[in-house]
């Protein structure tokens, strides 16, 4: 037989998806708005997503510290994701399901007690979603250069040099750091203003 | 009841049909050729929904980084050109999805784009937050600006430039506030909510009910038809 605690944790009610609603809305602001920012240099634009990737943790973190359920990571990544259809990138919304379906896996495994499995299950989802988000772009980025080599006049080695510098390890590297150092501090926020302050 | 609603020309399911087609086509025109005529298809549908000064924006933007892009071969140090060529290439795709996003926008509202999910079998879980997060961002944007007026008042500056030299310290000052103040809002809209019933497990109320028509087709085959010839065109 369940015991209430373990029918509350599965249980997800209108209130609690509301607040994901919310808190998914608020992570889309940052998302665009830092993302946006971070264009404006050269390094941001390149490396946009994972400068996205530290501002959005907070958002995450405060729901997983408000909603424990099984299921607000999941959800909250999907709401987070659907976006991209706007922009069509199919592979990248189903990756970003998959990884935000691991991350959930990993935070109910501790039913979302443990601080340091929720920053860990942040990471893999974030890194999930970004790469997937990012995969189009990079693996079309290599075919540009190739397709248009004779019209801006490149010449091979600097193709190389190119196809060289965009590499998976650097990004997934960059990803997976960005969105760890987001979430750590992000907990240290969370505890400054809110765990303190009673809000949570 | 009687509803007034304005009539939209093509069904919700054909502009996400459509709009998914070509953003997610966009990434793989890459020769010159399919590249221009993705975003000239993408222009057309811009003023079908009269959106002309943003179409006008976004093909000058797109025509001034191919014009550039012919100059580059005078760069002569190969990182700035590639650094340049790079950056031409995620502009040019960005252009085509901000286009396509933009008609989407203007032509479909929440409300539509919520029948639509109805209609389409999203479970409940989907659905509820995806239409908060929607409207709850208009509430966002208040908020920011009474914050930016409460830290002005504070002499406490926050710029672009804020993000990027002190990040921490601006996720405290801009940050923090608005997700305290959304606390407050989540059990609000709950409240609200559930005296209106979202906890009913009966069918809901569809005020725009989706209508497949023949213009529907027409628009959804002639665009297939269209970018099934980019293709051909990209990988002959």
């Amino acid at each position: 037989m369940k015991t209430i605690s373990e029918n509350n944790f599965n249980k997800l009610t209108s209130r609690d998806l509301i607040s994901i609603g919310i808190f998914s809305a608020i992570s889309l602001v940052i998302f665009f708005v830092t993302g946006g920012i971070a264009a404006l240099t050269i390094v941001g634009t390149i490396f946009n997503i994972p400068i996205t990737c530290f501002f959005t943790a907070i958002a995450y973190m405060l729901l997983v510290s408000k909603v424990k359920k099984r299921g607000a990571f999941f959800i909250m990544g999907i709401v987070s994701a659907l976006p991209g259809l706007m922009a069509a990138n199919l592979i990248g919304v189903l990756a970003s399901i998959a990884g935000w379906f691991l991350a959930e896996v990993i935070a109910s495994s501790n039913k979302y007690r443990s601080k340091i499995i929720l920053i860990f299950a942040y990471v893999v989802g974030c890194t999930l979603h970004s790469i997937g988000y990012a995969l189009p772009m990079y693996l079309s980025n290599a075919q540009y250069m190739i397709d248009r080599q004779e019209i801006l006049h490149l010449t091979d080695a600097a193709l190389q040099q190119y196809l060289h510098f965009f590499t998976w390890p650097t990004f997934f590297s960059m990803v997976a750091l960005t969105s760890f150092m987001g979430a750590w501090i992000a907990t240290k926020i969370l505890k400054k203003h809110f765990v303190k302050s009673g809000l949570l | 009841m009687k509803i007034n609603r304005k009539k939209q020309l093509l069904d919700t399911r054909t502009r996400f049909y459509v709009v998914t087609l070509l953003s997610f086509s966009s990434f793989f025109m890459n020769k010159a050729i399919t590249a221009h005529a993705i975003v000239a298809i993408a222009a057309l549908f811009l003023i079908g929904a009269k959106l002309y000064k943003k179409c006008f924006y976004y093909v000058m933007a797109y025509t001034a980084i191919a014009f550039l892009m012919f100059l580059i071969e005078n760069i002569s140090n190969i990182t700035l050109m590639l650094m340049l060529v790079s950056l031409s290439y995620f502009a040019q795709k960005f252009i085509v999805m901000m286009m396509m996003g933009n008609f989407l926008f203007k032509t479909t509202s929440v409300t539509e784009a919520i029948s639509a999910m109805e209609t389409m079998k999203f479970p409940k879980e989907v659905i509820i937050p995806f239409a908060v997060a929607m409207r709850f961002l208009p509430s966002i944007k208040d908020d920011y600006h009474h914050l930016k007026d409460s830290l002005k008042i504070r002499q406490i500056p926050i710029s672009a430039g804020s993000f990027i030299f002190h990040p921490v310290r601006t996720t405290e000052y801009l940050i923090v506030p608005i997700l305290i103040r959304s606390f407050k809002t989540s059990d609000e809209l709950s409240a609200s909510a559930f005296v209106r019933g979202i906890e009913r497990e009966t069918p809901k109320t569809i005020l725009y009910p989706l209508k497949f028509r023949y213009i529907d087709g027409g628009i959804a085959l002639m665009s297939t038809v269209i970018i099934g010839v980019l293709y051909w065109i990209q990988f002959k």
